[in-house]
């Protein structure tokens, strides 16, 4: 995997006291790591060492929490690495997630659940674009959310289907 | 008179103690005038302005034997920080700010205020605090009216602009939207005069 060439906030200095500030806003990150089949907190993987990177520098370190949870602060300035079972996962900040009731929208949600729909396996915070083409493989991953959520199965993105991939995703 | 031509993570009090002038001096010498009303503030100058060095003038104090005497050098740069979280209080929360292999502790103010003084022509430094490090560059941002300016300025306010490359590519005009529509302006996506000045103030510089 590349790791990303270095983006890191940049800050003027001022030489009096009250002369400029600078601003740094900061957004939480949460990823949730869980074993297959389903949408359910106690299939999270729970006690799992991470170390985030930043460039050369490590920036954080922690163990997933009880439901498998990472969870930690960046700023869209920056691109991150998190490495978790011998895997670097690429992290950088959207400036929009669209929404759950566009077709991309879905795709992108779908996607990081792991049931990769549209596009090849594209990893989260990546802002490659999806195809917006609700053809077989949106489908299939409709109705295998569906079969995990143990919802009606018709492989189509209604309202509940919706609500529970919203739900399951976080955002 | 010297002239200096600015590099990237250079400002104006690490020139000054480079050639053991103050800051205030050489800012208001008539000879930089053009670039002082061209830049506005001296805390945020571009890699390739020239500044004139006025030579430093002599001064003779007259000190009594067996006395102590102190002299307080002037200037030296500051660094505000505003940090903030979504939907999250970080106020009273302690950090550590680390500039050339020095740290100052201290708790994140109210309004998630860090100032500190910091050393002469230090050029990076990282900040520890609510559970990591925040690695960051020092005397890096360019002027409100360069692309890259604006570009580092979206990107730390929240607006993802990506690279600071000093290309209005796609993503950088769907973040400029994104502010313009955050800050009840018209979404052009163009950095117009009214969105750089919105810009400036939100950020603070």
């Amino acid at each position: 995997m590349l790791i990303p060439s270095l983006i890191q906030p940049r800050f003027a200095r001022s030489i009096t006291a009250e002369a400029s500030r600078n601003a740094l806003t900061l957004r939480r990150v949460k990823i949730r790591f869980q074993f297959a089949g389903g949408a359910d907190d106690t299939l999270g993987i729970e006690g799992a060492r991470w170390t985030l990177t930043s460039g050369k520098s490590q920036v954080g370190t922690g163990r997933t929490a009880a439901n498998g949870e990472v969870s930690f602060l960046m700023s869209s300035s920056e691109t991150l690495v998190l490495q978790i079972f011998g895997t670097q996962y690429n992290v950088s900040l959207h400036a929009l997630l669209q929404a759950v009731t566009e077709l991309s929208g879905q795709q992108k949600r779908l996607d990081g659940l792991g049931y990769m729909a549209g596009y090849q396996s594209t990893p989260i915070g990546d802002d490659e674009p999806d195809d917006g083409d609700d053809g077989a493989r949106t489908r299939q991953a409709t109705l295998n959310l569906q079969t995990d959520s143990a919802m009606a199965m018709d492989s189509v993105m209604g309202q509940r289907t919706r609500q529970k991939l919203e739900e399951t995703f976080g955002a | 008179m010297r002239s200096h031509r600015v590099r990237q993570g250079e400002c104006l009090s690490s020139i000054a103690g480079k050639y053991g002038q103050s800051p205030e001096i050489i800012w208001h010498h008539v000879d930089n005038k053009v670039l002082k009303a061209l830049r506005k503030t001296p805390d945020v100058l571009l890699a390739g302005d020239i500044l004139k060095i006025p030579s430093i003038e002599q001064k003779k104090i007259n000190c009594a034997t067996d006395g102590k005497h102190s002299f307080v050098r002037l200037g030296g740069p500051y660094l505000h920080i505003n940090l903030s979280v979504n939907n999250e209080s970080i106020a009273g929360e302690p950090y550590e700010l680390w500039v050339d292999g020095r740290s100052q502790a201290g708790k994140i103010g109210n309004d998630g205020k860090i100032d500190a003084r910091i050393p002469i022509g230090a050029t990076t430094g990282y900040i520890v605090a609510l559970g990591r490090r925040f690695d960051f560059g020092l005397g890096d941002l360019d002027p409100i009216d360069t692309t890259t300016g604006a570009q580092a300025r979206l990107n730390q306010l929240g607006f993802a602009a990506g690279a600071v490359d000093n290309d209005l590519g796609d993503k950088t005009k769907a973040s400029i939207s994104a502010f313009q529509t955050a800050n009840g302006l018209d979404a052009t996506g163009e950095l117009d005069e009214a969105t750089r000045d919105k810009l400036k103030n939100e950020y603070g510089t």
